[in-house]
């Protein structure tokens, strides 16, 4: 319901603040949690050289866990084991170069292209 | 280089295994609260990410903080309170606002100090099993620094498994941290108490319960073998094969060699009945006569045993 009221200040944000200003890359984030556990996203900002991330942890086939936040490029295509509360969960990463494109449940090159897509034409409509 | 190193480093923290439990305690909305506003200096951004590692670093995967929560059963939900009346006061006043990051790590590791001091004074009973006249130590040592003006008080509660400080008597006060027993007796047996105190303010409480064994049944085992050495000669276990006892010879013989024996015995017996009683017959007169004329109070059973004897 909150983040339903953010979403015309995320699209302000996508659409103008990062490519106008060519600010740092901002991501949401979400520290690691239980992939049913609902916490409100928060806005982080990623050095240089960060991307945005969305993590799946998985216990055996089951994806159990998820996480959000800024991590290194070199870092995105890992696969290694975290401890979390007692069992070890192994964490995939989906990495995104592009503002609040960790903010959907499923990070794709198809989002990432359509987001792209959607600034380049919104950049284009504001240079006509 | 710098920058990838700390990457690294950071990096490593963040997915390093945590063993302490920070989120457990810590609701992750209070969390996010409180690393809301962490600014890295170096780039000048409001980084969210780094605050948790941070976080992960001074309190998850943090030795001292691992150790002070090693705490008695039941304790837990005191240490989710006095991580709570740390953190907490923080998040309301970190909250919305901007910090530096070196503002983080010097509150947050203040916060972790004051949480170790805190949650080492909680009850840990150490168990320690010994058994009697051996030697028993105990060391009143703790995860962090002390400072140099600490007195160490040992207290003892006889036989009772007790974390009451009421129920303890005090044994030393000094500054050894180390308490020995030479050799432990039974009743040495019960809980014992090391508390420290720096000033007047008691900065650390340790609890140990001593359990003795008694050495009466292994004794006893010890005692017997060395008795039945003693009785043999040589003190060997097993006699030598040539020299046969007594009773050995009999069980050798052959059934039927008993039987023979058996019979021939009888014989003897027999016979030497007939006699006995033809003897009996004529010492008895005499032996009653003698015994009348001697002393008539003489009950009846030694009567007939001065019978016998004089036959």
């Amino acid at each position: 319901m909150f983040q339903l009221l953010h979403v015309p200040a995320l699209w302000f944000h996508l659409l103008v603040l990062p490519s106008v200003l060519c600010d740092n890359l901002r991501c949401y984030y979400s520290p690691v949690l239980d992939k049913q556990a609902e916490v409100e996203l928060i806005v982080t900002e990623c050095p240089p050289d960060e991307l945005c991330y969305k993590a799946v942890g998985r216990y055996g086939n089951h994806s159990a866990l998820s996480a959000r936040g800024c991590m290194a490029k070199r870092d995105c295509k890992q696969v290694h084991k975290l401890r979390f509360r007692g069992t070890v969960y192994t964490m995939t990463y989906a990495c995104c170069d592009g503002p609040y494109c960790n903010s959907c449940p499923a990070v794709t090159a198809g989002l990432l292209s359509i987001t792209l897509t959607l600034v380049s034409v919104a950049v284009a409509a504001g240079s006509l | 280089m710098c920058p990838s190193t700390l990457q690294l480093v950071c990096v490593s923290l963040l997915f390093g295994t945590s063993l302490s439990c920070y989120q457990c305690f810590i609701d992750t909305q209070e969390s996010l609260r409180l690393c809301w506003g962490h600014i890295l200096t170096k780039h000048n951004i409001r980084n969210v990410d780094a605050c948790f590692r941070k976080l992960g670093r001074i309190f998850d995967s943090n030795e001292r903080v691992i150790e002070a929560s090693r705490v008695g059963r039941g304790y837990d939900k005191r240490l989710k309170e006095l991580l709570e009346a740390e953190i907490l006061p923080m998040v309301e006043e970190f909250d919305l606002k901007l910090n530096d990051d070196t503002v983080y790590e010097e509150r947050l590791q203040a916060a972790a100090d004051n949480f170790i001091a805190a949650a080492s004074k909680l009850p840990r009973v150490k168990e320690i099993n010994v058994m009697e006249n051996s030697r028993s130590r105990m060391r009143c040592d703790v995860p962090f620094h002390l400072p140099n003006d600490i007195q160490v008080i040992w207290r003892f509660a006889e036989e009772v498994r007790t974390q009451q400080v009421d129920q303890f008597k005090e044994v030393t006060a000094g500054v050894d941290r180390l308490y020995s027993i030479p050799s432990t007796n039974l009743y040495h047996q019960g809980s014992y108490l090391c508390e420290i105190y720096s000033g007047r303010r008691s900065i650390v409480r340790l609890y140990f319960f001593i359990a003795v064994t008694p050495q009466v049944v292994s004794g006893h085992t010890d005692l017997q073998e060395i008795f039945d050495l003693s009785l043999l000669p040589g003190g060997r276990l097993l006699p030598a094969p040539d020299v046969l006892p007594p009773h050995h010879l009999l069980l050798s013989l052959s059934p039927l060699h008993m039987a023979c024996l058996t019979a021939l015995l009888l014989l003897l017996f027999l016979s030497l009945g007939v006699g006995l009683k033809m003897a009996c017959q004529y010492t008895g007169i005499r032996g009653v006569t003698y015994n009348t004329t001697a002393s008539a109070s003489v009950p009846q059973s030694q009567l007939t045993d001065v019978t016998w004897l004089y036959d």
